[in-house]
C-alpha cells in the first residue's frame, strides 16, 4: 500500500529530525571570527579590480591624447578588463577556501590565516571594507548600511616647514635664542639643533616642534623678528601631507585585530586540552603583537599630526669682498701682449707637428754648438 | 544580528541535506562568509531569505559533489554510517530518536535534486517560488521534484510504517 505522507507529516518528520541536531553555540562565533579576520585582510579582489579599471582609464586617456580621437578610447577599455576578471577569479579563493570548524580545534586554528601587519597605505578601499563589518552585523533586517567612521570627520595633516634667515655679524646665537623663545611661548619645544662654521660664515639650525594650530603663527613671528632690522628672510617653505587615509587604515586594522583577539580569548576559555590551549595562546600572542605594532604606528601618526616641525636656519651676512685690482691702460696692454705671445707660441707648436718641432730643436742645438766652438777657439788662440 | 537569527535554521537545513553536522557547520560558515563577501547583492525584504538559502544550498551541493568526486559515492548515499560521526557525543546519539534515524535514512535514499527542495519546503518553510529562486529552477520543476520526493518517501517502509501507525492512532 502506497500511503502518501501529508504536508503536516513531512513538516513534523523533518522538524523532529532537524531538532536532533543541536545548534553549536560556537557556530555564529566562528563565522564572526572569520569575518573579523577576513576584514583585516585587504580585499584583493576589489583592489585588483580597481587597479585594472584605473590602468584601463590611464591607457584610454593616453590613447585619446595620442590620436586625438574619442572613438579609440572606447575600444581600449575592454582590452584591459580580462586582467580584472582573472584577478577576480583568483581573489575569491581566499574566502571559499575556509576550512572546517569543529573537528579539531587546533587544526582549525592552525589553518586560519592571521592577517599580516600591513604597512599603512593611503588606499581608502581597505578602510571602507573594514568599517562596513559592524554595520552589516548590526542591521536587524539584513540590509547593508554603510557606516562612515567617526575618525574620518577630521583631516589628519602632517605639517612641516623650513625658513632660512640671514642676520648681521655676531647675531646668530641671539637670533637662535629668540626663535627658541617664540617656539616655547607657543607651547612647542626644540627637538634638535646644529651649528657649523664655513670660514667666516657661522650657521646654526634648530628644529622646532610646535602645535599644529600655532604653526603659521610661529612662522609669521619668526619672519617679523628678522624683518625688524635684525636681518632678512633668505628662503621659506612649508608643506602639508594628508595622512587621514593612513590614520583611518591603521585605526581600522587595530579595531579589527582587537575583535579577532577577543574571539581568540573566548575560544581560549573553551579549550579543553593543553594542545588546544597552546595553539590558541599562540594565535592570541601573534595578534597582540600586531596590535602593539599598529599602536606604535598610530602613536607616531598622532605625534606628527598634533605637532608641526619647523626647521630654522640662521646664518651671518657675508663680509664685503675686497675690491678687485683694476689694471691701468699700459699694464693692461703688456698683459695682453704676454698673453698673445704665449698663445701664438702654443698655437704654433700645437699646429707644427713633430717634424717642425725637431727642426726648431736642431737649429737651437746648432746655434749652441757654434757658440761653444767660437769660445773654444778664442781660448786656444 | 541577522547572522545569529538565521544561523540555526540554516545549520539544520544543511544538516538535513548533508546529514553530517560537521560538514553542515562548515558549509554554513562558508555560505555566510560568501553572503558577507557579496553583501552588495543581497536583496532586501522577503527575497533575502530565498537568496540566503540559495547560497547555503550551493555550499551544500558543492560539498556533496566534492565528496562524490573524492570517494566516487553520491553524498546522498552516505547512509547511517555518517550519523556515527566521532564528533557526536554518546549523549547526543542517544538523544536522537529512532524516528529521526529513520527520516535521515530515508533522506539518504533521495538524490540531492529531490532532497534539497523537500528540505527547503517542509523544514525551512520556503514557498515553491522561493525554492525556485534558491535552486535556480522554474517553479514547475520544483513542483514536480517535490512530488517525486514525496512519492519516493512514501515507498520507504520505515516511514510507511510510521504513517500507518499515525493513521491508526487517529
Amino acid at each position: 500500500m502506497n500511503l502518501m505522507l501529508s504536508d503536516d507529516d513531512l513538516t513534523r518528520l523533518l522538524g523532529e529530525t532537524a531538532e536532533s541536531f543541536p545548534i553549536p553555540d560556537e557556530g555564529p562565533s566562528f563565522v564572526l571570527d572569520e569575518l573579523a579576520v577576513s576584514t583585516a585582510r585587504p580585499d584583493r579582489t576589489r583592489m585588483l579590480r580597481w587597479t585594472a579599471v584605473a590602468a584601463a582609464l590611464v591607457v584610454g586617456v593616453l590613447v585619446v591624447k595620442s590620436f586625438g580621437s574619442t572613438t579609440v578610447s572606447t575600444k581600449q577599455v575592454p582590452t584591459a578588463l580580462p586582467g580584472a576578471a582573472a584577478g577576480s577569479t583568483g581573489g575569491t579563493s581566499g574566502t571559499t577556501g575556509t576550512t572546517g570548524a569543529t573537528r579539531d580545534l587546533s587544526q582549525k586554528l592552525a589553518a586560519r590565516p592571521v592577517p599580516a601587519p600591513r604597512a599603512p597605505t593611503s588606499a581608502a578601499s581597505g578602510t571602507v571594507t573594514t568599517s562596513l563589518a559592524p554595520a552589516l552585523l548590526a542591521s536587524a533586517d539584513g540590509s547593508v548600511a554603510a557606516q562612515t567612521p567617526g575618525f574620518a570627520d577630521s583631516a589628519k595633516i602632517v605639517k612641516t616647514g623650513s625658513i632660512a634667515l640671514i642676520v648681521n655679524q655676531g647675531k646668530v646665537s641671539t637670533a637662535i635664542g629668540k626663535v627658541q623663545t617664540l617656539a616655547q611661548a607657543a607651547g612647542g619645544y626644540v627637538s634638535g639643533s646644529k651649528s657649523q662654521e664655513f670660514g667666516d660664515n657661522p650657521t646654526s639650525t634648530v628644529t622646532l616642534r610646535v602645535p599644529v594650530d600655532k604653526f603659521e603663527g610661529v612662522l609669521q613671528a619668526v619672519r617679523d623678528q628678522v624683518n625688524n632690522g635684525a636681518g632678512k628672510v633668505d628662503s621659506s617653505s612649508s608643506s602639508g601631507q594628508d595622512v587621514t587615509a593612513q590614520y583611518a587604515d591603521v585605526n581600522a586594522q587595530i579595531q579589527s585585530l582587537s575583535a579577532a583577539r577577543d574571539r581568540f580569548l573566548t575560544i581560549l576559555s573553551r579549550a579543553n586540552t593543553i594542545g588546544e590551549t597552546l595553539s590558541v595562546q599562540q594565535r592570541v600572542d601573534s595578534v597582540q603583537l600586531q596590535i602593539d605594532q599598529l599602536k606604535g604606528q598610530m602613536r607616531v601618526l598622532k605625534d606628527q599630526t598634533s605637532m608641526a616641525t619647523l626647521s630654522v636656519t640662521v646664518s651671518e651676512k657675508p663680509k664685503a669682498a675686497k675690491a678687485a685690482h683694476v689694471a691701468s691702460g699700459l699694464s693692461k696692454s703688456w698683459d695682453n701682449a704676454k698673453h698673445g705671445f704665449a698663445s701664438g707660441v702654443e698655437s704654433l707648436i700645437s699646429r707644427s707637428g713633430k717634424g717642425l718641432l725637431a727642426l726648431i730643436l736642431a737649429a737651437a742645438g746648432l746655434v749652441v754648438l757654434r757658440l761653444g766652438w767660437r769660445l773654444a777657439r778664442r781660448r786656444l788662440v | 544580528m541577522w547572522l545569529r537569527q538565521d544561523y540555526g535554521m540554516a545549520y539544520r537545513t544543511a544538516c538535513l541535506v548533508l546529514r553530517d553536522p560537521v560538514e553542515a557547520q562548515d558549509a554554513v560558515q562558508e555560505a555566510f562568509l560568501r553572503v558577507w563577501r557579496f553583501r552588495d547583492a543581497v536583496p532586501a525584504g522577503a527575497a533575502r531569505k530565498a537568496w540566503l538559502y540559495r547560497v547555503v544550498v550551493n555550499a551544500c551541493v558543492s560539498r556533496i559533489r566534492s565528496e562524490k568526486s573524492r570517494t566516487g559515492k553520491d553524498g546522498g548515499d552516505l547512509g547511517l554510517e555518517s550519523l556515527a560521526d566521532p564528533s557526536d557525543s554518546p549523549h547526543e546519539m542517544a538523544e536522537r530518536s529512532q524516528l529521526a534515524e529513520d527520516v535521515l535514512a530515508a533522506l539518504a535514499e533521495l538524490p540531492e535534486t529531490l532532497r534539497v527542495p523537500l528540505v527547503l519546503r517542509f523544514y525551512a518553510g520556503l514557498s515553491e517560488k522561493e525554492i525556485a529562486v534558491a535552486i535556480d529552477r522554474r517553479p514547475g520543476t520544483v513542483k514536480s521534484r517535490l512530488y517525486d520526493a514525496r512519492q519516493r518517501l512514501a515507498l520507504d517502509p520505515r516511514l510507511a510504517a510510521w504513517a500507518t501507525s499515525q493513521e491508526a492512532a487517529q
